[in-house]
């Protein structure tokens, strides 16, 4: 316990160094700028970032992709506002009241209080992140091969099958990824595979260049193929900003509660911000004291959507960081980053690096308050940014793209790669693919085919051992629920928007 | 049945095979987990086809989801940008990162009709950008060309 405080206290010194504040304050701006982007989305900025952050102390790198994914979170929520246009399907639910409230010449006080109840459901998202990581990561250190191997299935059992239209799609799209991590050298047999003659594939397909490919490049090409509209332009903003003590008293309960719902959804593999924001925007017009604002401007609407959205944060890192497991492509793409960084999810996360981990922890809880002071203050600036055309959008994220792929290796043959996987992640997503499954299974390959190899090399060959601990058959069971939650999940989907 | 899954099937298929045939060629210890995964593509596949004619049969339609798919797309403006993008990328190869990257940024901005203050804002604030965080800051060495290298 007391080294677990002084890991939490050591993690905070580490992160207040002027250079981590810095990137935080940095990366949460770039974050809210994506957020308040439509089209844009959070894990097209992680992906788009990632390369940037090679060069930073891993701690340091970790907070950058949480800066901005917290920020993209909340920054959705400022055009869902403004101009009625959720920058991120998370603030959906958000657009219903603020808009209205924005309509009555009271978009200072829907700003206030989506910036608010970003910030309370994302820093006590943070106090799930220190309670249930560690113990998680306890359970992940009696891994051993054969599980490790069940491990990578389920993650891509999860991922496909919730985030996916078609399960069997997302499936195919998970198995692709896999077939994809085999590229390079056989890691037991020192045998090239599908390597096409290209010296750049001996260490397989660069994992950053798929992510920037399949979600910032694939991104380029979807907006690139349709008229380029003119955003409607922002709302004055012409009340003050601020809440009276009253409305914070009224608001806490609606709060609380989303919290305790966007953290359970965050921790559900594939659920995710959309779901939240939807099931925290209905209980709080269930539990309401003022129901009949609803529809109208609510300020418990804002705030129940907002800080749902935001407790996912903290929740979706849980899984993560302790099993490997991301449940969306935010949480994946951050874990591509991790693994960039040298780092395996699981226990050695809490063991051997845990001044890291703990650092990025802190820099998590610090990141809300930047959210807060970024988003109380800079609202006006990034409601202009919000109307940033597509046609400016499309080269310069072309340019980010390129030179992020080329920054990885020095290597021009790595930027046509991600010129590929951008042509990829834009056909998988006209074809309702999965871009994050195909991640998923690009990153989980290695770990999965060295937990099979090496079983079947320890035990002769003899196939049973994938079946012999109850840790396996545990797995196993989580695999098989795993594919069958879709249904549940599309039946919850169904009944939130019903309301 | 959607008209778009008889070419999905047909592609995936065609990796299938094509991969098959790659991995023949490996020693037999390296063949075994690659074959699974295609194996398991290959059934995924075999499955979905059936799922889709089993609705094909159920409804007896098959629809044609590429006009939804690809509602409102204008292939001049998408297959411009995408040459675009090439184009940067061979330009890269013989003038260097900067220059491809003005030419590229121009071109592009133009041809989506920005205005010319917007373009020239666009690019100096994303060279200072990139030249700040990747030059100076992360100090990648970004291409020169082979025409300035």
């Amino acid at each position: 316990m007391l080294d677990t405080l002084s890991l939490m206290g050591a993690g905070f010194v580490h992160a207040l160094t002027p250079i981590n504040l810095l990137a935080m304050f940095l990366s949460t701006a770039f974050g809210v700028s994506i957020g308040c982007l439509p089209g844009l989305s959070a894990a097209m900025g992680v992906a788009l970032l990632l390369p940037v952050t090679f060069g930073m102390d891993p701690a340091t790198g970790l907070i950058v992709l949480g800066g901005i994914y917290c920020g993209a979170i909340f920054g959705g929520s400022i055009s869902a506002i403004l101009i009625h246009t959720p920058g991120t399907p998370a603030s959906a639910a958000t657009a219903i009241e603020g808009y209205q409230m924005t309509k009555q010449g009271r978009a200072a006080k829907a700003l206030t209080v989506a910036c608010f109840a970003s910030f309370v459901g994302g820093l006590l998202s943070c106090i799930s992140l220190y309670f249930f990581a560690p113990p998680l990561a306890v359970l992940a250190l009696k891994f051993k091969s054969p599980e490790y191997f069940w491990l990578s299935l389920f993650g891509l059992t999860v991922i496909a099958g919730v985030s996916s239209k078609s399960l069997i799609k997302g499936l195919l799209s998970g198995f692709l990824g896999l077939l994809i991590s085999t590229i390079g050298m056989d890691p037991m047999e020192g045998v090239e595979r599908y390597m096409f003659g290209t010296s750049t594939l001996y260490g397989g397909v660069n994992v950053t260049c798929a992510l920037i490919g399949l979600f910032s490049m694939s991104q380029v090409l979807i907006l690139a193929e349709k008229k380029i509209v003119q955003r409607a332009k922002a709302q004055k903003i012409t009340d003050k900003f601020g809440l009276t003590g009253a409305e914070v008293r009224r608001l806490t309960p609606t709060m609380v509660r989303s919290w305790v719902i966007g953290n359970i959804v965050g921790i559900l593999p594939g659920a995710g911000a959309t779901i939240a924001c939807f099931m925290g925007y209905n209980e709080a017009k269930r539990w309401s004291k003022h129901k009949e604002e609803f529809g109208k401007g609510s300020i418990d609407g804002v705030a129940g959507s907002e800080a749902a959205n935001n407790a996912v944060t903290g929740g979706s890192l849980i899984p993560t960081l302790t099993l490997g497991i991301p449940g969306e492509s935010v949480t994946a793409v951050l874990m591509g980053g991790l693994i960039i960084h040298g780092l395996q999810p699981g226990p050695e996360l809490f063991t051997t690096y845990a001044p890291m981990t703990y650092t990025f922890f802190a820099g998590f809880v610090i990141v809300q308050f930047l959210m807060l002071a970024i988003g109380f203050f800079g609202c006006r600036g990034f409601a202009q940014i919000s109307r940033l055309s597509d046609a400016i959008l499309i080269p310069a994220i072309v340019v980010l793209c390129v030179v992020g792929s080329y920054a990885i290796h020095n290597n021009i043959v790595e930027v046509g790669i991600m010129v590929l996987f951008g042509v990829i992640g834009y056909l998988m997503r006209k074809f309702d693919f999965n871009a994050a499954a195909m991640v998923l299974g690009l990153i989980l390959g290695p770990i999965g085919e060295r937990g099979l190899r090496r079983s079947l090399l320890l035990s002769d060959g003899d196939p049973s051992v994938l079946f012999s601990t109850p840790l396996c058959w545990m797995l196993i069971a989580l695999c098989v629920i795993g594919i069958l939650s879709p249904i549940f999940m599309n039946r919850l989907e169904k009944k939130v928007e019903k309301g | 049945m959607k008209k778009s899954d008889l070419g999905v099937v047909a592609i995936l298929y065609g990796i299938v095979i094509w991969f098959t045939v790659m991995t023949l060629d490996f020693p037999e210890e390296a063949q075994t987990y690659p074959l699974c995964l295609l194996a398991a593509i290959g059934f995924l596949t075999t499955l979905y086809l059936v799922v889709q004619i089993l609705r094909w049969k159920k409804t007896g339609e098959v629809e044609n989801d590429m006009a939804k798919s690809f509602e409102g797309f204008l292939p001049a403006q998408f297959f411009g940008s995408f040459l675009l993008c090439v184009g940067y990328l061979l330009a890269m190869h013989f003038c260097g990162y900067y220059i491809a990257s003005v030419a590229y940024l121009a071109l592009g901005l133009l041809f989506l009709k920005v205005p010319l203050k917007h373009v020239g804002i666009t690019i100096v604030f994303l060279m200072i950008v990139i030249y700040v965080v990747f030059s100076m800051f992360l100090r990648v060495p970004l291409p020169r060309g082979v025409l300035f290298g």
